[in-house]
């Protein structure tokens, strides 16, 4: 009987050879799916691949990272990138890798982790490393908007770029110098004094001048209950009306100003990322 | 030969630093700015409802909406509790349920804009407004 079992054990084997996937097969299928757009799959199988192989390469895990940033778990992604990372190796790749996580990070505006992993980059005797981690670690500080530090490091890469004539860094430093010049405060004050002038001193035409007419035309009606029956009456009637205008027209200035000052502060990201590394 | 096969390891390593840089600079792009070329919504874009009109009572409303919107509502500052606002809650419910009933409907919302009950309602979490839609069938 053990021999009868022993044989059909033996004879089946082959059939299991034949339709398992190999690690290779599935590290294959997972590329592919990476390649045509199926990230759930291809993190499935690059998952898969990893369970069952012994020695997981760095190069996988960056694969399974990068299908899971993809597919948006950017949590998920950033563990398989340190992986990748801890793996490797190649003083460049692991760099590559580093940064790639450190990019993951700044997607999901967590800029101080982003900075803290731009200090595992090996950048000794390395410059191109080191330019790209100042380039990093400065536009996570000005998305972090810590601005004076963004202004010392980004200053010292542009320095060390030989950048210093480019006009994409004069007019990062000219739009910086514009946003430093917005005060949403005194916006707000103004038009608590004014109203509408805020509004009007950050080039938001339309609602100055309705904040200016509505709050005019309920000081109008003021004087009017005033004449017409009682200071009583003209109080009761309008002032809550007033201060509900007046309120909302004061909150705009400082909205206008605070959007005045983040639309030069994009324009001047927007011109900072024209000096990425990569591009001299 | 050597320098042809030279030019072309050059040129497919260059490529592909080319679009690496590419990629990085589309991630960062997309963190947090908007797009300053984006423009914003027009009030009369952000109501479907006002351009439904089956006559020239509900045109002369849909009209008179607009111009509380665009003129004296966006001068406000947030005081309404709810989500959608009442006056868009009291426009859409004299759309569906006539002028007598939508008015009702209205003046009831109005009641209850006030805060005192937010239990009873779920949160917006982007604006922290009460959700309280318009419920007819």
């Amino acid at each position: 009987m053990q021999k009868l079992l022993f044989a059909l054990v033996i004879s089946i084997f082959p059939f299991f050879q034949i339709f398992s996937q190999s690690v290779e097969g599935t590290l294959q299928f997972a590329k592919e799916q990476f390649e045509a757009g199926n990230y759930s799959n291809s993190v499935l199988a690059y998952e898969r691949a990893i369970y069952f192989s012994e020695n997981t390469s760095p190069d996988t895990y960056f694969k399974l990272a990068e299908a899971y940033f993809l597919k948006g778990n950017v949590e998920r992604a950033i563990r398989f990138y340190n992986n990748a990372s801890f793996l490797e190796q190649n003083i460049e790749q692991k760099n590559e890798y580093i940064f790639k996580k450190c990019l993951a990070y700044l997607s999901i505006n967590n800029y101080n982790q982003a900075i803290i992993t731009l200090g595992a980059v090996n950048d000794f005797n390395n410059p191109e490393a080191n330019l790209k981690k100042q380039y990093f670690k400065s536009i996570a500080y000005y998305l972090k908007e810590d601005y004076d530090q963004f202004q010392s490091i980004f200053d010292n890469y542009i320095e060390e770029m030989d950048l210093n004539s480019y006009d994409a860094y004069l007019m990062v430093n000219n739009f910086n110098t514009k946003a430093d010049k917005v005060k949403p405060n005194l916006a707000m004050w103004m038009s608590v004094v004014i109203p509408g002038s805020g509004q009007l001193l950050y080039g938001n035409w339309k609602d100055g001048l309705n904040s200016m007419g509505l709050t005019a035309a309920l000081v109008g009606l003021y004087f009017n209950y005033v004449v017409q029956f009682s200071l009583v009456e003209g109080y009761l009637v309008v002032l809550p009306w007033f201060q509900r205008y007046h309120k909302g027209g004061y909150m705009i200035a400082k909205e206008t100003a605070l959007d005045k000052e983040e639309e030069y502060r994009a324009k001047a990201y927007g011109q900072i990322l024209k000096l990425h590394p990569g591009l001299f | 030969m050597r320098c042809i096969v030279l030019i072309l390891l050059i040129n497919c390593i260059s490529l592909n630093l080319w679009s690496q840089v590419t990629e990085e600079l589309a991630m960062l792009s997309e963190i947090k700015y908007e797009d300053p070329k984006t423009e914003k919504v027009k009030i009369k874009d952000q109501y479907e409802h006002v351009h439904e009109n089956t006559n020239e009572v509900q045109f002369l409303f849909s009209g008179l909406f607009l111009f509380y919107k665009s003129f004296i509502s966006s001068q406000d500052a947030q005081s309404c509790s709810f989500t959608p606002s009442c006056s868009v809650y009291a426009l859409q419910a004299v759309k569906k349920q006539g002028v007598f009933k939508g008015m009702l409907n209205g003046f009831d919302r109005l009641s209850r804009c006030n805060s005192l009950s937010p239990e009873k309602y779920d949160v917006d979490p982007k604006t922290k407004l009460l959700i309280d839609p318009l419920q007819i069938q």
